[in-house]
């Protein structure tokens, strides 16, 4: 009898059948977990121990009083904010001249785009070769061409600063690349025409088309790159590992080193519900730009 | 003279004029964009190919100084090297197998489900669908701690069914959004007429939509490569031993930390990227570029 009555309501719901599995391996997976690091904030759990107990906000409490807040949330605005601005307005320049009816723009697209394919560990691993405090390395042989001593690079804080920016940069700009080229597309040439005979200069062009029409798609980009900055950690695991001392400890790598070096599960999960809030805020954002985009459109 | 008049005769004498401006700065223009294509290409390749050419050099040669950029000579032995006397022929057999089954997994759980959602109108289904969106944004590393204890409960620490089931769930929303795409775009009437016909809505999934989805299907999959190959943090964390370890915990542990093994690192590290270079060439210029939809 129950069984006829669930037989018979899934052939009037098939779609259950084809939708269920997907979903219940994405919410056991995704959604879940994130829920659970939510709870594990609120408790003592150590990688190291079996007993646990609830203890409220004490992780938080920890968290906002940790001496070194202050240099890890600065490094991450600096280096997200480096990174976000870097991609943007390169990945613009680049679409743009990828954007030109020329020969050989084809090549020039797959070359540019290559980065984004490389696995991020090997980028990591690729700058620290390049960035090699040694006088063996290409940076110092290059700099070495100009008169100018080796540097020691990953050493000096500042420096290891840089290096790590322009590696997520080099990675990133492609994404930038691929979705303004798109955004590019799909300015009427009808808005040219008007501009060219008005005889606007091509700065103007950029200033009062190109930009406005391509708000909507920069503004994703932002969010998607200040997101997937924010989150990244393989390149600084990979490349730096923090260091010098905390000087390229993101908010990402605290995650990561207080949950695996010193075993503080309750601890990264607190950070880790910290960055989870930061990407639901960019989130709900992301999706009201699609939404406005969409209603835009039809 | 009315004002129109003259508005008439100077209107041609003006693009006629812009035109020529048009044309003696097209040529100083081409100059400046093949520059910065040059400029661009160096950043991109450069080190890339130092990376490259530095897997043919000579150990010593590696080690020499002054630094040369070109080989002085060709050789193989660090690729010989690498696969006899380090563990990345089983770091790269690990790889495969978990980025294989992640790709058939996901994009199977992902495509019957796109179907439905193309096929099927039901309540919540735009809900559920911007839903999915969300939890795909949710990283990995935000999850990281809680995959670490859920996988130690299932007794998975170490395995690769660990790092398949996590990159499975992460991979079928995205996976979801690309194929309902491409599903949209074909006719429900064609289904209806394949039922009336005595199909099974799977049959017809199985055996007419599918096989018309062989493009959505390959550029899904490819992304769905990319990111599974180069996944870092997570088989870091989950599957950190020699016998499992992929190719990037393989790199990071066993190559990383020892820097006087460059020779090994340069030919490991061509080793490992290569699978994805080949297939992002094959998916560019075989079967369709990722951003030449929006080219047309």
């Amino acid at each position: 009898m129950a069984r006829t009555n669930i037989s018979g309501w899934l052939t009037r719901h098939q779609f259950v059948l084809f939708i269920g599995p997907a979903i219940a391996v994405v919410l056991a997976f995704t959604a879940y977990p994130a829920l659970y690091g939510v709870v594990i904030s609120f408790t003592n759990m150590h990688f190291a121990y079996p007993d646990w107990k609830f203890v409220g906000f004490a992780n938080y409490v920890h968290f906002f009083t940790w001496n070194a807040l202050p240099q890890v949330a600065t490094n991450t605005v600096v280096f997200v904010g480096s990174v976000v601005v870097l991609q943007l307005g390169l990945g613009l320049l680049i679409a743009l001249l990828l954007n030109r009816a020329i020969f050989g723009r084809r090549l020039m697209r797959s070359i540019a785009i290559l980065p984004w394919v490389i696995p991020a560990v090997i980028i990591g691993l690729m700058f620290q070769q390049l960035f090699s405090g040694s006088r063996l390395g290409i940076m110092n042989t290059l700099i070495g061409y100009f008169g100018y001593d080796s540097r020691s690079w990953l050493a000096n804080p500042s420096e290891a600063m840089v290096v790590m920016i322009l590696s997520l940069v080099w990675r990133g700009v492609p994404l930038s690349i691929i979705l303004q080229l798109g955004g590019l597309q799909t300015i009427g040439k009808d808005l040219y025409e008007a501009a060219a005979i008005d005889g606007a200069s091509r700065w103007q062009v950029l200033r009062y088309i190109t930009i406005p029409q391509l708000k909507p798609i920069l503004l994703i980009n932002a969010i998607l790159a200040t997101a997937g900055t924010l989150n990244h950690v393989d390149i600084p695991i990979a490349l730096t590992g923090g260091g010098p001392g905390r000087a390229t400890e993101v908010l990402a790598l605290s995650l990561y080193k207080q949950g695996f070096q010193q075993l503080d599960a309750a601890y990264a999960s607190t950070i880790a519900t910290v960055i989870l809030v930061i990407n639901l805020v960019l989130t709900i954002a992301y999706l009201r730009l699609l939404r406005s985009r969409q209603n835009v459109r039809t | 003279m009315s004002a129109p008049d003259r508005g008439a005769a100077s209107l041609p004498n003006n693009i006629n004029r812009s035109r020529v401006r048009f044309r003696a700065g097209r040529a100083a223009d081409r100059l400046i964009t093949y520059g910065l294509y040059a400029l661009l290409s160096l950043i991109v390749l450069l080190p890339l190919a130092w990376v490259l050419l530095g897997s043919f050099k000579n150990p010593s040669e590696i080690f020499a100084y002054p630094t040369s950029f070109w080989p002085r000579e060709f050789t193989w032995t660090n690729y010989g090297d690498v696969i006899r006397r380090t563990a990345l022929p089983t770091y790269l057999f690990n790889t495969f197998i978990v980025t294989g089954f992640t790709l058939v997994l996901s994009l199977g759980f992902a495509t019957v489900a796109a179907y439905g959602f193309s096929r099927w109108d039901f309540r919540f289904k735009d809900t559920i669908l911007v839903l999915l969106l969300v939890l795909q944004l949710i990283p990995s590393t935000v999850n990281i701690v809680p995959y670490c204890m859920m996988m130690n409960w299932l007794h998975l620490l170490n395995t690769h069914a660990a790092l398949i089931i996590i990159y499975t769930a992460s991979h079928i929303p995205f996976a979801i959004w690309i194929m309902k795409g491409f599903f949209d775009t074909l006719p429900r009437s064609l289904d209806e007429a394949a039922v009336i016909d005595g199909c099974s809505m799977f049959r017809v999934f199985w055996s007419i939509i599918l096989p018309l989805s062989l493009p959505g299907l390959s550029a899904a999959g490819f992304l769905i490569f990319l990111a599974a190959w180069g996944e870092f943090l997570i088989p870091l964390v989950l599957a950190n031993s020699r016998e499992v370890a992929v190719m990037s915990v393989g790199l990071f542990s066993f190559f990383g930390t020892d820097t006087t093994q460059y020779h090994y690192a340069f030919a490991a590290s061509v080793m490992s990227t290569a699978p994805v270079i080949i297939a992002y060439l094959a998916q560019e210029y075989l079967v369709s570029g990722l951003a030449s939809g929006a080219e047309k």
